[in-house]
């Protein structure tokens, strides 16, 4: 184990969104924050504010598919859902998750070919959304 | 200094009852101004989730469970699906969580249960 001191650092940024189906590669955003913090290892906990959006982390290659077939497939937005309007995007924000803990190695995620999206499942345009990241680490 | 604080505590748990643990999450991190709560259950067929607190939305996700998901034969999944656990960021003692959402523990099996839950929180003091 190394003896440098532990320690944290945070830092939130907004992204404006589309959708519902609008998907938003947040990665780069958190990639410069982590050189910014010069952040060598760690665990960086994100999280994005709200309960309709959605963070998911998954290969670029399959993110068309998932943005036309299977967020759809996922929730269906009509099955007489009792929550008015907008059941299926809070659904949707529960079942994929509104934050994730992932590994920090030489001031970038340590995420493999995968990219971190933030997933917009409401029906807005230019929609704030915050996002929240806390490194702990060296 | 950072410094390492656990927390563990039970909750009994009807079937399909949905518990506001927020409250207790909140009061918790105020010991600690910028850092991470970890939220975990090991208890059978429950579940850690963030939501809006409204019954008509519990009832929405009962349904998309134990109908939309059983008939497409995942029955098993669910609570994995949902997640045993959250894992959130601490800024200034309090959390960032939105207007809507909630922290949830709930019960999706078909008996009540005692429910455990633990609480590791790790940052600075």
């Amino acid at each position: 184990m190394s003896q440098l001191r532990v320690r944290v650092e945070e830092y939130d940024f907004i992204i404006k969104t589309y959708g519902p189906n609008g998907v938003f590669n947040i990665t780069p955003y958190i990639n410069e924050f982590l050189r910014e913090v010069n952040a060598s290892k760690g665990l960086l906990v994100v999280e994005c504010m709200g309960s309709t959006g959605a963070l998911l982390l998954i290969n670029p290659k399959y993110i068309n598919e998932i943005k036309e077939n299977e967020l759809w497939t996922l929730v269906p937005v009509n099955l007489d859902w009792q929550h008015e309007g907008n059941a299926y995007a809070h659904l949707r924000s529960t079942v994929l998750g509104t934050q994730i803990v992932l590994p920090v190695r030489n001031s970038s995620l340590a995420i493999g070919d995968n990219k971190l999206y933030f997933i917009e499942n409401q029906c807005y345009t230019f929609r704030e959304r915050h996002i929240y990241l806390m490194y702990m680490g060296y | 200094m950072l410094d390492v604080k656990t927390y563990d505590f039970n909750v009994h748990l009807n079937p399909w009852q949905p518990i506001n643990i927020t409250p207790r999450i909140v009061d918790l991190v105020r010991s600690v101004r910028n850092g991470i709560v970890n939220v975990f259950t090991p208890s059978e067929d429950c579940a850690i989730i963030t939501i809006e607190y409204d019954p008509h939305l519990f009832n929405d996700l009962r349904k998309y469970l134990e109908e939309y998901l059983k008939v497409r034969g995942i029955r098993h999944l669910t609570s994995s699906i949902l997640g045993r656990c959250i894992t959130l960021p601490i800024v200034n003692s309090s959390l960032r969580l939105g207007a809507w959402q909630q922290i949830i523990l709930i019960n999706i099996g078909e008996d009540p249960k005692e429910a455990q839950i633990y609480v590791t929180i790790t940052g600075e003091g």
